[in-house]
């Protein structure tokens, strides 16, 4: 959201995004690394219960998190709450063909909804854990990543095998983004920016 | 916990308990249902019976009626009526009265047919509550419930064709939607949706059916809720983008930020969701001159409603909103459909007794959501031609990812990309060309283009790349393959492309009528429907349209041929005077019926017999419209291939059905497709076989398929 030094005192928040079609196990991603240990406790109501601090390269961010799990079909709402985020997520389950080829889709729309040619996303193969049941190859996932020059990452939210990981290097790879592009990014900035100019269309 | 304590506060409304009351009164026979998924008796809606706040309702109800502009518009509409004083625009709601306008007899026929087939098509066991009460009279209940509710009561209104058709066209005088007030728009898009809202039963959402593959089974209702919103939210953008020139759209845009305001006050969170995601979607979004032209105000008051959405804290504007307010109310469903799925995924429940967190924290959700169903909307005057046009806007499920590029496409074209200025934001023409694919774009703009890419290309669509998908601009050498791909080339020829929006119908067996909207050609033979109709567009439109007109004078011996034979199916490569390339490549041809088992591995959702001329040349199988609603000699078709599908790969087996012994079910298991053909000529389906299967396992010859297409020029 904002540029480290506005609010000093304060730690950096990072919006960030988890797409991905319905039934990958976004939700449970989520959860994993939002509710460490105390799932029982989780209440999906609550105002915060999508967030969370920590120290990410000796710096503290918070880390508030847009799922949307559940709401997959409501694909016209997707553009809307893409425009808040700051990094992405792109999840796909390995035991899922059809997650795995909608992909692309959901990065392009990212890139046309920000407007950019490139925006801070990882691409996440959850379900690595589901060995026998895997659809989709390690090679396929790495060549696809390669094609939207994304990163990509194997981790299974079951295992709680590299959920923190996928968060914290999506948060390194929005702190690399803006660092290059600080004058043009943050968007709450840039909200403010354009509520000053009359609503600029453009980001 | 903090949410629970706030949610038993909300049946203490006073109005709230009034209107359960009122429904006491009316008997609500879904009422119990509810009653064994609360918990706690003190928060559950039926508990109190004040009526001490029913007043204001009233009020609000008479406040609503006695605005002048409603009986204004409505004397409005009646002048219209007899003077039709606007001139045709260029509306798609006017599909309908175009349609009705045409042969009503021949129009008839295709009503039944199409009511027929889709009959056939539709799967018995689904539940069908969420027919919509407020449909018209005539509407018939029992249509295929696969069709999104709006599209069947749509097409139940087309249904009826008897001698009214006169008085029906003119019985729609909704030129545009400028020229319904955003009250009534808002007052009907909401009388629409209340239905729906209020059969959702509480075990579509315990169950997380929505997720899951049966869902229409499962959750109907919450299906089709989620079709609603997707629904308004693209009638939406295509209407704004309907309008060629700035301040008209800007218009537009005024109106429909006017009509979500009126959606505010209805409380109909669900609909003005979809509204604002719309005026905030990519395609309007971006539409720089038209932004600058709407005032101001509406500017700042869609920031407001936007604002409400804001998913910043886990949307805790919109919670705090929907606890504040008072009923009526339909609430942002995705909100609770959010809230079931990760209550689900943090409590599973595997069958056995559910653990009491998971009962607890349902329980809440399904008594908050409930409560919103007591929900009364009766006040609303409906308002049939109103309702009609929004009915009549309607596209096809399967294609609405093909629908989101159009629309981002069309608003590219309206308001091309202006190099970064005062904004100083880092403007990405990738996108551009991504979303252009093969289009030929300004100069301007392919000149900026920053990266050509390959991430952008053949991206989208839930396609994987395929490198030599340019070829299938010509014709297309793998339609099911690369269906959507032909976006882009139908488009080129397109002035406006909204093709897939306006073809709406087609899929509804109207496609004879409604291909001049699409491509602007002229009005051909009439044909019955297609299943693919995207590829379809994209064939008449395609730049080698003419190229098959080299086929034509063929056509008449290939008739002769046939009429001679008296049968429907030849063998060629006898002496049948084909056209060269056909005859080169040609193994089999014959008169078909075909259906579409499954589509990227579901079952779709609309699905009906057609009638194809279709000819096996290579590995390849041409496709060719049929011209007139029954008849199966080659004169009965089209002369130029519809289009062309490569069967290397697929499987071919006999299907043994009781109905249709003389069906072929032809798989592409690779991409989860499967069709039935049914071969009209009971003695060659012999042939058919094994001619397919020798087909299937010659080696895939896309290129010699181009070549053939394209020798035919």
């Amino acid at each position: 959201m904002s540029k480290p030094g506005d609010r000093s005192s304060v730690a950096q928040t990072y919006k960030i995004v988890v797409v991905g079609g319905g039934g990958v196990g976004k939700s449970a991603i989520t959860i994993q690394f939002i509710q460490s240990y105390f799932v029982t406790d989780y209440d999906p109501t609550i105002e915060d219960s999508y967030t969370k601090q920590c120290v990410i390269d000796d710096v503290v961010a918070k880390l508030d998190i847009l799922d949307t799990a559940g709401q997959e079909e409501f694909s016209a709402m997707r553009e809307q709450y893409m425009r808040s985020g700051e990094g992405f997520l792109l999840v796909y389950s390995v035991a899922d063909r059809s997650s795995f080829d909608e992909l692309p889709r959901l990065h392009r729309q990212i890139l046309r909804v920000k407007d950019r040619d490139e925006f801070p996303m990882l691409m996440v193969a959850n379900k690595a854990d589901l060995q026998h049941q895997r659809m989709v190859s390690s090679d396929e996932g790495h060549s696809l990543a390669r094609q939207l020059k994304v990163p990509y990452l194997e981790c299974s939210a079951k295992l709680r095998m590299n959920v923190d990981l996928a968060f914290h290097e999506l948060v390194r790879l929005i702190r690399r983004f803006q660092a290059l592009e600080r004058p043009l990014t943050s968007s709450k900035d840039q909200r403010q920016a354009r509520k000053r100019r009359k609503m600029c269309m453009l980001l | 916990m903090m949410a629970k304590m706030k949610y038993s506060e909300i049946p203490r409304d006073l109005s709230s308990d009034s209107i359960a009351a009122y429904r006491l009164a009316q008997g609500s026979p879904d009422r119990d249902k509810w009653k064994r998924n609360s918990s706690e008796g003190r928060g559950s809606p039926e508990s109190g019976t004040s009526s001490s706040d029913s007043p204001p309702i009233r009020l609000f109800h008479q406040q609503l009626s006695s605005r002048r502009s409603t009986s204004a518009f409505r004397s409005h509409c009646l002048g219209s009526r007899k003077e039709s004083p606007e001139p045709p625009d260029e509306v798609e709601g006017n599909g309908d009265a175009f349609l009705r306008s045409g042969s009503s007899h021949r129009q008839c026929e295709m009503d039944q047919q199409h009511r027929r087939s889709s009959r056939r098509g539709a799967s018995p066991a689904q539940p069908t509550p969420y027919i919509l009460h407020h449909s018209l009279p005539r509407s018939a209940g029992a249509k295929s419930s696969s069709l999104p509710a709006s599209a069947r009561s749509g097409l139940s209104a087309m249904l009826c064709v008897d001698g009214s058709a006169m008085e029906r066209q003119a019985d729609c005088p909704v030129q545009s939607i400028v020229h319904v007030s955003a009250e009534s728009v808002a007052a009907q898009l909401t009388l629409l949706v209340v239905p729906i809202f209020q059969n959702i039963q509480p075990e579509e959402l315990t169950s997380c059916g929505w997720c899951k593959s049966n869902k229409l089974e499962l959750a109907p209702n919450v299906v089709a809720m989620t079709r609603h919103f997707n629904h308004v939210s693209f009638w939406t953008v295509q209407e704004i983008l309907n309008e060629p020139n700035v301040r008209p759209r800007a218009e537009v845009v005024s109106h429909f930020i006017r009509i979500a305001k009126k959606l505010h006050e209805l409380n109909n969170l669900h609909t003005l969701m979809a509204v604002v995601s719309a005026l905030r979607s990519a395609p309007i979004y971006r539409l720089q001159k038209t932004w600058a032209t709407v005032t101001k105000k509406d500017v700042q008051l869609l920031e407001r409603l936007a604002d409400l959405f804001s998913d910043h804290n886990n949307s805790e504007k919109l919670r705090q909103h929907m606890d504040s307010l008072k009923l009526p109310c339909v609430p942002y469903l995705g909100l609770f459909l959010s809230d079931v799925n990760f209550i689900d995924v943090a409590h599973p429940h595997h069958g056995g007794l559910e653990s009491q967190r998971r009962q607890l924290q349902m329980n809440n959700l399904l008594r908050i959501l409930a409560n919103y169903q007591q929900s009364d909307y009766s006040f609303l005057p409906v308002k049939n031609h109103v309702m009609e046009y929004l009915r009549s806007a309607k596209y096809i499920e399967e294609l609405q990812k093909l629908l989101e590029d159009d629309q981002y496409k069309l608003s590219l074209k309206l308001e091309p990309s202006t190099p970064p200025s005062s904004t100083g934001s880092k403007e990405s023409f990738y996108d551009v060309k991504s979303a252009m694919g093969q289009l030929n774009v300004s100069p301007r703009k392919t000149a900026s283009v920053r990266k050509p890419a390959a991430t952008s290309d053949g991206s989208g669509h839930g396609v994987k790349f395929v490198p030599g998908h340019t070829k299938s601009r010509s014709l297309g050498t793998n339609i099911f393959r690369n269906g959507s791909n032909h976006a882009p080339s139908y488009l080129k020829e397109n002035e406006v492309g909204s093709g897939v929006w306006r073809h709406s119908l087609a899929n509804h067996g109207f496609d004879s009528t409604l291909r001049n909207l699409i491509d602007d050609s002229v009005q051909e033979e009439s044909t019955t429907t297609t299943t693919t109709t995207t590829s379809s567009c994209a064939m008449n439109s395609s730049p080698r349209q003419s190229l098959h007109g080299e086929l034509d004078p063929s056509a008449p011996h290939n008739n002769d041929n046939h009429s001679a034979q008296g049968s429907d199916h030849s063998l060629s490569g006898l002496d049948s005077p084909l056209p060269p390339p056909p005859i080169r490549c040609c193994c089999i041809q014959g008169c078909v019926r075909k259906k579409a088992v499954l589509k990227d591995g579901r079952r779709p959702a609309v699905s009906a017999w057609q009638r194809y001329w279709i000819q096996l040349s290579g590995s390849n199988l041409l496709f060719y419209q049929s011209k007139h609603l029954r008849g199966s000699d080659r004169s009965d078709f089209r002369r130029r291939p519809f289009k062309a599908v490569s069967i290397t790969g697929w499987s071919v087996e006999r299907h043994h059905s009781p109905r249709h012994p003389d069906s072929v079910l032809l798989k592409n298991t690779q991409k989860g497709d499967a069709y039935k053909l049914r071969i009209v000529c009971p003695d060659a389906i012999e042939d058919w076989l094994n001619l397919l299967t020798l087909a299937i396992e010659t080696p895939a010859e896309s290129s010699d398929d181009a070549e053939n297409l394209m020798s035919f020029e």
